[in-house]
Parts: structure tokens; C-alpha cells; sequence
């Protein structure tokens, strides 16, 4: 019966009135990639958190190595050899590599004094392991998104991990990156290691995992062979409906009407002579790896950088957006890219989040706050964005991460803004809400506003955008239009 | 029926406001029996709103800013400051008969300078921290210190006295059993609260303390407002530096020092996030009243030695700190 190294039986937890996880069972093999995949809040983490120990199970069991646990504590579960990657890392960014790499090891001996001999050892074997090449001695912070998750891999190779789990390792990581790191999990398969990857990016789950297990609503629905589902079977099965794309074709705009113009705009330290047009009605893309200019270069147009030389025009006037509020003057909204830390006010309700952007127009003259109004136009942007849970009094984090998203968008979509920015709009947004996003900003850019999609997700602006900028090394490397945006286009002029 | 009303229940348990109002009603009849006719009369009652006005505002100050996810540590010493240049002023003007008729307009105008005096102190704090990114908790030390040396250089480190009796009578002007200085605190008050939760001002301030960077990115200028909000501490600073000189009839560089402690414990056992963004003004009045009567309880005791106050006083407001987050965390699991 147990022939995987972990496996869940039967598992249930339950959170005030909420049924996180219902009956779950699941197996996971040793030397074998397993895809743990679901909807935001379908019960992933729940589950992943019950098998680090962080949580205990309402009931069911935890089987590692053949022993049976009702219930398992932190320490346990790392002595089974069970290391969980969270998407955070959980690394310690004032810390030299090194002393991550080895600190829980060298904490773990108990002794009171610390050699820093032993721990470059220890680094040094554990980097071994994965053939990383990295400054020991360069801090956490300084690295980039891509060495954090390898450092963060090579951390759990410490402990002679026998099951990694990966919590969205690869949602902050290039199309490159992701590659490097799946051939470390080849590596770490062929030695043994089970692989316990969450993902909700279809073309990722099917390229590297065995076995694939699908939560919906805290339930098993699915857990099977990568081979035996196809990509339509596993949306159908995370979102329990069928998605059907309403459109085919991006909006092409009007090209004789030119809403926004870069003249060899140049900021230094980002990006240099960027000349891009922005129609109106079309949907811009800009694509490119992390570091590459682009999130800079969207930044940049919403008022948030010093422009070294050339310009900026707006339906052919130049313009100077020196702040965040006179681009909010100029009609131009920003969704940023990370929305826990810069998009949202977690502990404040959807009204306030929403409101945000607009208080002026909330207000009286006076600066009087009209509550009521901005309740009411709340409810509207439920409805209209369709957020759920449908109650405007809830608190920002209590939504799931499509419907954060959707909250974003909406204290933007809120101000009328005749042209949008967005920079990684669908970043760990699921399938569902990632599509009801999609269809948005069509219907928005077909009602004539201009749309900017800021993003490394070949495939999203592949599907939105009929004219796209690829960026690299703060330049642009490409123009694409029509028919040349390809993903094989995208690729090769991104890396 | 009964799973509503205990849904109902859960919630006012978890208002911090109805917490202190019971802690309230406790001390209030704990008083009452322990110190029959002497805790629960109209003079004592008048000495503590008396008491607690000062600190009260004080209180208010710190508020604000540590609903904007800051701090002000600077408060007692530009209240002091203003202190001293309005018994300064009022002595040396009204002091000397010739000014006597227009004793009223005098009072009106020093306050209304040392307000101003108040307003500068308290912008410097917020260009400190709102343009030059000075943490908050720094700026606001090292500003009150600033602020400490020149007071200490005006007055050579010495009281100020001779303050008019004009002026100090009137903190003995009553409405029923409330003193001036309890009803300028109440004032202070009702009009913060306006602020707080009317105004789109007070909004951003809840905004900017609760996620700084996405106010930021919703296009809240950070800065202005941050200059605004200490502006407002300074401010009500400034009150109640005019209101304590009116009261102790002097004024002193260092007077009332530990002021500043007691002020964060008000706001914090108000219900007021110390990490910002979350904070009602009802809380700020209510706990600077429960605070108060306790103390004031507490010296009733005769026999009690000071030093076994001070470890009641600080026992009793560690508990309620304990309580009050874990009540606020109850729902929370595990983190």
C-alpha cells in the first residue's frame, strides 16, 4: 500500500467554517516529478503545509518511509528528508549565500561556536550537487530572482532531502530560467529525489512531471499520469469548467490615432533609445526577460523615473510625466507587477482598495469622503469584474489571487483611464480568472482604451497583442506585428 | 437564533472599543466598592479628566502618525516648547499692566503662535520622513532632542513661572464636571475623528499605513501627506503644551517625559496597529480615561508603595496587550 516515499491519506482540515481539504489522499514515488496543480485556494498549500508540519491534519494520515503519523511536527518532517521550497524562497537576504546555504545545518549541530570552515563546506557540497555556479560571498539580496531559487534548491540539498517540494517555483522565473531549473530536477529525479512540483502553468506541468494531481474546492480531483490527460482535460479539471477563449484574434487599434509615443527614450541605468507607438484600442506588447528594460520602460511611462533624453508624446503633444499623479492626471493607470506588496492593502476592505485610486472624485470639495458612493461603485466592479466572493466589506486578503488581481484592475479601470499599463497581469493567476482577465482587457481595448501588457509570459502575449517590442539589455531587439508574433519569434529576440 | 446571536457576540468581542468599555465599567465599579465615596464622586472624577487631557491629546498626536505606519516620539517636547514660549510670552506681556485690558486678545494670539510654532515643528518631522525617507521612530528622536536643547536654551534649563493667574484660571472653567482642559481634549477629539473617518485625508492616512509602496503606485502622494499628518501631530502637540501650562501654571524643557510611553500604551491599548493602518479614535479617548482612573485608583491606596504600583500598573498593561492581540489574532490559526 505504501509503496511512495510520502503519502496523504485521508487527510481533512477544516479553518473556522471552512473545508480546506476534504479526504484527501495522494502518493508520491520516489525518483518521480509529481505536479500538484489547482485553482488559487483549492487547497495546495493547505496540503503542503500539513506535510512540512506547519499545520496539523482535523484527521487521516501522513505516511514517510513507512512509518504512519496522525499528525507531524516541522522538525519531523525535515528529519524524513522533506524540504519545501516556498515561492518566497524563505531566504535570508542580508545573508551571504554561503551562510544560507549552511546556517540551518550549522544552527542544527547545536554548537555555540560557528565555523565558518565547516559551513563553506557545507555550501560547497550542497552547491556541488546541482552544478550551480555562484559567488559564495554575494549577498541574497543582490542576486538575481533565478539564483535565489537555485540557492533556495541548493539549501534543501543540505539536508539529504528525499522529497522537495516546490511550491510556484518557476512564477518569478524567465522562460531560461525555468529551463535551468528543470534540468536541476532531472538531475535530482535521476538520484532519487521525488519532486513535489505546484504549478498552474499548463505548459510546465506537461514538460516535466510524471504524475499529475489536480485540487479543486479542498478535493483530490484527479491524480493520474502525466500521459494519460491532455491540456484541455486539466483545465477542465482545475477549473471544473470549459474554457473556451472568446477570442482568436488581438484587437489590431487604430493606427491612425497614436495615443502614446517614445521618442529615444533613455533613462540610464534601465533601458536606452526606446521608440515605441501606442494605437489607440490595441493592445501593446512588451515583452522581454527580467531584467531586460521592461518593467522599467512601463514604470517609466506611468511618471516613476528620471528620462535622461528624448521624449514622450501624447496624441502627438509632448508631455512630461515627472510623478505617479500627473500620469494619473494624463489618464494613464499602472498595474504593478507584484500586488501583495504593491498593488493591494491587505488588511483593508475591498471598498478602500478600490477607491484608492479616485478619492477625489469620492470626496467633496471640502474633502469629505462620500462612503456610500464609493460602497456602491464597489459593487459595481464585483459585478462587472465578476470578484468573488461578492462582498465588497471583505478584506483583501481573504480573496484569492485571480480575484486580487481583478481588484487591481478594477481601482484602475475605476479612474476611466484612456490608456492602461499592465506589467505581468496573470503573474500566479489561474487558468479561470486568468482567461475572465484576458477577455477584460479585449472588451476594454475594443471600447477604444490602449492597453500596455508588460510581461515575460510568451504565450499571454502571443494571445493578447498584435504588435509587440521585445526588449533585451535595456534595448529593443524586435519589433513584431501580426503574423511574425510567434512564440519561436518571441523567444529568439528575447534571449 | 442562537448561532446568530453568538456570530453577533464574536463580533463586539472583537471590537477593541467594547473590550476597554467593559474594562471601563470594571474599574468603575471596582472603585466604587473598594474606595466607596471618595473613587466615584464628582471631584475626583473632575481631577482625573483633569489628569488625563494632556496626555490624552498627546495621545491623539501619536496616533495619527502611527496610523500612518510611523511614530512621533517628538510630542512631549514640542508641547513643552509651547509651553514655555506661551507662559513666556503671557508673562512678559500681560505681566506688565499695560497690557492688562487686552488680556484676552493676548492669550488668543500667543496660543495661536505657539499653534503655528506647533505646526513648523511638526512639518519638519514630515519632511524628515516623508521627502528624506528618515525612518520615523529616528527622525521624530531626534527632532524632540533638537527640539529639548532649544527649549533648555531659552529657558536655561530652568521653570518657567509667573505665568498670568488670567490665563491659569481658566483651566478651572467647568461644563457640569468637566474641566476646560478635558473639553478642549474632547474637542480635539470629535475633530480628529471627523478626520479619520470622513475625510478622503484620513482615508489616505489609513491607506499609506497600511501598504506605503501601493499607495504609492494608486498615485497617493506619499510625501505631502505625510507632512500633512505630522503637521497635525505637531499641532495637537502644541494644544496640549498650552493646556498643561494653563493647568501647572509653569512649563519646563523635560516636564512630563514619560508622557511619551504613556501616550503609545494609550494608542496601542486603543486598538491602534503600531504597525500602522488600523486605528479609531473612540479607542484613543476611551483608553486614556481607563488608563487614568486606574492610576488614579491606585494612589488611593495609601499603603500601596510606589514601587508595587509601578508593577501593577505595568502587569495590568501587558496583560490587556496580551488580550488584545489574542483576541485579534484568534481567528488566525496558526502563523
Amino acid at each position: 500500500m505504501n509503496d511512495g516515499v510520502l503519502s496523504v491519506e485521508n487527510i481533512n482540515k477544516s479553518f473556522g467554517g471552512v473545508h480546506a481539504l476534504k479526504d484527501v489522499s495522494m502518493q508520491i514515488r520516489g525518483g518521480e516529478v509529481h505536479c500538484l496543480s489547482g485553482e488559487n485556494g483549492s487547497g495546495k498549500s493547505t496540503l503542503i503545509k500539513i506535510i512540512s508540519g506547519y499545520y496539523k491534519p482535523d484527521s487521516g494520515k501522513i505516511c514517510v518511509d513507512g512509518n504512519e503519523y496522525r499528525e507531524m511536527t516541522p522538525a519531523e518532517s525535515i528529519n524524513h528528508g522533506i524540504q519545501v521550497i516556498y515561492q518566497d524562497f524563505s531566504l535570508f537576504p542580508n545573508l551571504s549565500v554561503m551562510e544560507n546555504l549552511s546556517i540551518n545545518a550549522e544552527a542544527a549541530r547545536g554548537s555555540k561556536i560557528i565555523s565558518y570552515k565547516r559551513m563553506r563546506e557545507t555550501a560547497l557540497r550542497a552547491v556541488e550537487k546541482i552544478n550551480l555556479k555562484i559567488d559564495m560571498k554575494a549577498k541574497v539580496a543582490d542576486l538575481s530572482v533565478a539564483d535565489r531559487q537555485m540557492t533556495a534548491i541548493a539549501r534543501a540539498l543540505v539536508h539529504d532531502a528525499k522529497v522537495i517540494i516546490m511550491d510556484e517555483a518557476t512564477a518569478s522565473l524567465t522562460r531560461n530560467e525555468v529551463n535551468c531549473l528543470f534540468k536541476v530536477i532531472h538531475q535530482l529525479k535521476e538520484e532519487g529525489v521525488a519532486i513535489v512540483f505546484v504549478s498552474h502553468k499548463l505548459d510546465e506541468v506537461f514538460e516535466i512531471s510524471d504524475s499529475i494531481t489536480i485540487f479543486r474546492n479542498g478535493m483530490n480531483v484527479v491524480s493520474c499520469k502525466a500521459s494519460e490527460i491532455n491540456e484541455e482535460r486539466f483545465s477542465y479539471y482545475m477549473t471544473g469548467r470549459e474554457i473556451q477563449s472568446t477570442q482568436e484574434k488581438p484587437l489590431v487599434g487604430d493606427s491612425s490615432r497614436i495615443m502614446l509615443e517614445t521618442k529615444n527614450l533613455t533613462v540610464e541605468g534601465a533601458f536606452e533609445d526606446v521608440s515605441i507607438q501606442l494605437y489607440k484600442g490595441e493592445i501593446f506588447g512588451i515583452a522581454g526577460q527580467l531584467g531586460s528594460g521592461r518593467t522599467e520602460l512601463a514604470m517609466t511611462l506611468f511618471g516613476m523615473a528620471d528620462i535622461k533624453s528624448g521624449e514622450i508624446l501624447m496624441e502627438g503633444n509632448p508631455i512630461k510625466i515627472s510623478s505617479v499623479q500627473k500620469a494619473k492626471q494624463l489618464k494613464i493607470g499602472y498595474v504593478p507587477e507584484d500586488r501583495l506588496t504593491e498593488g493591494l492593502f491587505l488588511e483593508q476592505a475591498l471598498v478602500e482598495n478600490v477607491a484608492v485610486t479616485h478619492l477625489a472624485d469620492l470626496s467633496s470639495k471640502a474633502g469629505f469622503y462620500h462612503k456610500k458612493e464609493a460602497e456602491e461603485e464597489t459593487t459595481q466592479w464585483i459585478d462587472t469584474l465578476s470578484i468573488s466572493p461578492r462582498n465588497r466589506n471583505n478584506l483583501a486578503q481573504k480573496l484569492s489571487g485571480g480575484n486580487q488581481q481583478k481588484v487591481v484592475l478594477a481601482k484602475w479601470l475605476a479612474c476611466n483611464p484612456s490608456i492602461l499599463i499592465l506589467n505581468g497581469p496573470t503573474v500566479g493567476v489561474d487558468i479561470g480568472a486568468k482567461q475572465d482577465i484576458y477577455d477584460l482587457l479585449n472588451q476594454y481595448a475594443s471600447q477604444g482604451m490602449s492597453i500596455i501588457i508588460a510581461s515575460d509570459d510568451i504565450l499571454e502575449i502571443k494571445k493578447l497583442c498584435n504588435r509587440v517590442a521585445v526588449m533585451k539589455g535595456g534595448k529593443i531587439n524586435a519589433f513584431l506585428c501580426g503574423e511574425e508574433v510567434t512564440e519561436q519569434a518571441l523567444i529568439e529576440a528575447s534571449i | 437564533m442562537a448561532e446568530k446571536s453568538g456570530v453577533y457576540l464574536k463580533k463586539i468581542m472583537n471590537d477593541p472599543i467594547f473590550r476597554i468599555f467593559i474594562l471601563m465599567s470594571a474599574v468603575v465599579i471596582f472603585g466604587a466598592l473598594l474606595m466607596p465615596g471618595k473613587f466615584l464622586t464628582a471631584g475626583n472624577m473632575t481631577s482625573i479628566a483633569k489628569q488625563l487631557s494632556e496626555y490624552g491629546i498627546l495621545a491623539l498626536a501619536v496616533f495619527i502618525c502611527m496610523v500612518s505606519g510611523g511614530i512621533d516620539l517628538s510630542v512631549v517636547y514640542i508641547a513643552n516648547l509651547c509651553g514655555i514660549i506661551i507662559g513666556t510670552m503671557l508673562s512678559k506681556t500681560i505681566g506688565s499692566s499695560d497690557f492688562a485690558g487686552s488680556a484676552a486678545w493676548m492669550i488668543v494670539f500667543s496660543s495661536a503662535a505657539v499653534m503655528a510654532v506647533g505646526c513648523v515643528c511638526g512639518a519638519l518631522n514630515g519632511i524628515l520622513i516623508g521627502k528624506l525617507k528618515v525612518p520615523a521612530m529616528l527622525a521624530t528622536l531626534g527632532s524632540g532632542q533638537l527640539i529639548l536643547g532649544i527649549s533648555t536654551v531659552i529657558t536655561n534649563g530652568q521653570a518657567i513661572t509667573g505665568v498670568p493667574a488670567v490665563f491659569t484660571k481658566l483651566s478651572g472653567i467647568k461644563f457640569w464636571i468637566l474641566p476646560l482642559n478635558f473639553q478642549v481634549f474632547i474637542f480635539c477629539a470629535v475633530i480628529m475623528y471627523m478626520i479619520m473617518s470622513r475625510t478622503s485625508f484620513g482615508l489616505r492616512t489609513l491607506l499609506i499605513g497600511s501598504n506605503s509602496k501601493a499607495a504609492f503606485f494608486s498615485g497617493i502622494n506619499n510625501n505631502r501627506d505625510l507632512v500633512k499628518i505630522y503637521t497635525i501631530s505637531g499641532l495637537l502637540a502644541s494644544v496640549s503644551g498650552i493646556i498643561s501650562t494653563m493647568r501647572m501654571s509653569s512649563a519646563k524643557p523635560d516636564y512630563g517625559t514619560s508622557y511619551i510611553m504613556f501616550s503609545i500604551l494609550i494608542c496601542v491599548f486603543g486598538g491602534t496597529s503600531p504597525n500602522g493602518g488600523k486605528g479609531n479614535v473612540p479607542g484613543i479617548v476611551l483608553a486614556a480615561i481607563v488608563l487614568q482612573m486606574v492610576a488614579t485608583l491606585m494612589n488611593m491606596f495609601q499603603n500601596l508603595s510606589t514601587f508595587y504600583r509601578d508593577i501593577v500598573w505595568g502587569a495590568l498593561l501587558l496583560i490587556m496587550l496580551i488580550i488584545n492581540y489574542i483576541l485579534d489574532n484568534r481567528h488566525v490559526t496558526k502563523r
